[in-house]
């Protein structure tokens, strides 16, 4: 277990220096600057700002510099937000960005999980059906088609809950989108959760629990659960990838203010800085996402100590 | 019976027949299987019409797709004046844009999924063929590829080279191969296993022609599934990038970008939102429905 822990920490660190690697050289490639304006400044200061934020070095050097700086938990100042640097503007997004992000997947993990095990035992049921087809909605409406149209059912016909705004996390303002952001999850992890649930109950190991005179509850909770969940947990990372992507539209649609809108306004706006702390807090988050997955699926799964 | 015993009129007619029954391959069972599906047939029948309403939709429409009316802004659709769909806030006719629209996410969707696909396939098979260290660091790049949150890839893509179609399609393909090349590999390793690959190596066949010849066209299953499968993804990438206004740029349009504007517009002019979300929920279900029945036809496991 701590092989393979340290094994996945050695992979992130090359990962994280590629990441930052790459954002560094793509954002220095592009046409126009941070302060590239229609009206050009004199050249003196042109050449202090530029000194101020060590344009002026040499592109090795300002990537030493920069990486640099990371290590000591610094990703410099915003070249946009005059006044702020990018820790300050990320710790002020992240709590919205977090709340967010993990009540979804916690909804769409117990969700997704419950209605899809409930699907593969009554399979081919009324019950089953009701819930495949809802979960087919849940694949073809993309969440920046159902967030507008639950907030203009919910929020201005019903008037039941407010359309947008953070309101310091008030439940109400987050009902809407938690559900926009979760619902495209929950069917594809109902839809993993079935098939691998029928799998499960036609295995061996169900049958020998079977004969022994199991009752249905404790083969269902501690036998096909603990098998078939394990797909759910290797989707946990790809699910977590999709969640913050969905979470930029989702932040803009409900007007919150979370690091998925400083991240589109500051690629927008060529807010280097900005945009790699934000790209590399992503990155980070989901290395981690996949080394908790690793070790949730080691503890459930006896089979993967062996290896 | 016994054959020798028959008088020489009934043995040809046997034979005869015998040769007219035409063997059933593996994809005459598929297809088969496919058409048995209804919601698979359901779902080609919607995506047929959706498909040739776009292509040749325009041609009998009395509007462009760009041509603006001032007289007209926000009209609610309306069977008289031949806004069938209604009007934007420039007054263009809403279905003669969805028609357009959908041409271009379309072709976005199967142009950027074949990119993608080219190169999965292309990196599949040498990895998984070749083998050894090769394929151990070929996958671990692909393992470090996926620890990355490619839409943010794709965002600084556009953002850094111009909001350029091309781009576009480049951009999506070349994230999406990941899956692809995994699919791909796990196949060719159990496919160079096979006899008649060993017999192709033994008679002296190069590695370029027998991945081409013979490993890749036993693949076709796996990828047309896969590529079905993949359009809609690829479909929602696109309106995605779109609605965050870095996909494709006015007066062309895509679904994207008729949702994006119509969720701004939904409080006074429902329809702008409501009809190009439907034509695409419309057209990723009969996607996915095809994808789901082809899977099941070339893979009959009971499910």
């Amino acid at each position: 277990m701590i092989k393979l822990i340290i094994k996945r920490l050695l992979v992130a660190i090359p990962t994280l220096i590629v990441i930052i690697a790459f954002v560094f050289i793509l954002m220095r490639l592009a046409p126009g600057g941070p302060f590239t304006n229609e009206r050009a400044l004199p050249p003196e200061i042109e050449k202090n700002i530029q000194a101020a934020y060590n344009l002026d070095k040499s592109i090795p050097e300002q990537f030493l510099i920069y990486v640099s700086n990371i290590t000591k938990g610094d990703f410099g100042p915003s070249f946009k937000y005059k006044d702020f640097t990018v820790n300050e503007l990320i710790l002020s997004g992240f709590p919205v960005s977090l709340t967010l992000g993990l009540s979804s997947i916690i909804v769409a993990l117990f969700l997704g999980v419950f209605l899809g095990t409930v699907a593969g035992i009554k399979r081919n049921t009324y019950f089953d059906h009701i819930i495949m087809s809802v979960s087919l909605i849940g694949i073809c409406v993309p969440s920046f088609v159902l967030a507008p149209i639950l907030s203009l059912f919910f929020g201005l016909y019903l008037g039941l809950l407010p359309i947008s705004g953070w309101n310091n996390g008030n439940i109400l303002n987050l009902i809407l989108p938690i559900t926009a952001l979760s619902l495209p999850q929950i069917a594809v992890i109902s839809r993993m959760m079935r098939a691998s649930t029928i799998e499960t109950l036609n295995s061996n190991f169900i049958k020998t629990a079977r004969s022994k005179g199991l009752s249905q509850k404790i083969i269902i909770r501690k036998h096909v659960l603990r098998e078939s969940i394990l797909p759910i947990i290797d989707y946990l990372a790809p699910a977590s990838a999709g969640l913050m992507t969905g979470s930029i539209i989702i932040e803009q649609i409900f007007g919150l203010p979370g690091i998925g809108r400083y991240f589109v306004v500051g690629a927008l706006q060529r807010d280097y800085t900005l945009v790699s702390g934000v790209m590399i807090l992503y990155a980070t988050l989901l290395i981690i996402l996949i080394l908790f997955s690793d070790i949730l699926r080691a503890f459930l799964d006896p089979r993967v100590k062996l290896k | 019976m016994n054959f020798d015993l028959l008088d020489r009129e009934r043995k040809e007619k046997i034979l005869k027949s015998a040769l007219s029954v035409r063997g059933r391959s593996l994809w005459s069972d598929a297809r088969r299987r496919l058409f048995k599906n209804k919601a698979a047939v359901t779902g080609l029948i919607i995506l047929s019409i959706i498909l040739l309403f776009s292509l040749f939709g325009p041609l009998f429409l009395q509007y462009k797709f760009d041509q603006t009316n001032w007289d007209a802004i926000y009209q609610a659709p309306n069977l008289q004046n031949g806004h069938y769909f209604g009007t934007d806030g420039n007054g263009r006719d809403l279905l003669v844009r969805i028609l357009y629209g959908g041409r271009l996410s379309l072709t976005i969707g199967v142009i950027a999924t074949l990119v993608s696909v080219f190169i999965g396939v292309t990196y599949g098979t040498i990895s998984g063929y070749l083998g050894g260290k090769i394929d151990i660091v070929m996958m671990r790049i692909v393992e470090i590829l996926y620890a990355m949150p490619y839409l943010i890839f794709v965002i600084i893509l556009m953002v850094v080279f111009g909001r350029n179609i091309y781009l576009l399609f480049i951009a999506i393909g070349a994230v999406e191969w990941l899956t692809m090349a995994r699919i791909v590999r796990g196949q060719t390793i159990s496919l160079k296993e096979k006899e008649f690959i060993e017999t192709s190596k033994a008679l002296g066949q190069s590695t370029f022609l027998i991945i081409v010849k013979h490993i890749i066209p036993n693949l076709a299953g796996p990828i047309i599934v896969y590529i079905t499968l993949m359009v809609p993804a690829v479909i929602i990438l696109e309106s995605f990038l779109s609605f965050l206004g870095l996909g494709v740029q006015e007066p062309l349009t895509s679904w994207g970008v008729l949702i994006s504007e119509g969720s701004r517009d939904m409080e006074t002019a429902w329809w702008l939102l409501i009809f190009p979300g439907t034509f695409m929920v419309l057209t990723l279900a009969s996607l996915n429905f095809i994808g789901d029945g082809l899977r099941d036809a070339l893979d009959p496991k009971e499910y």
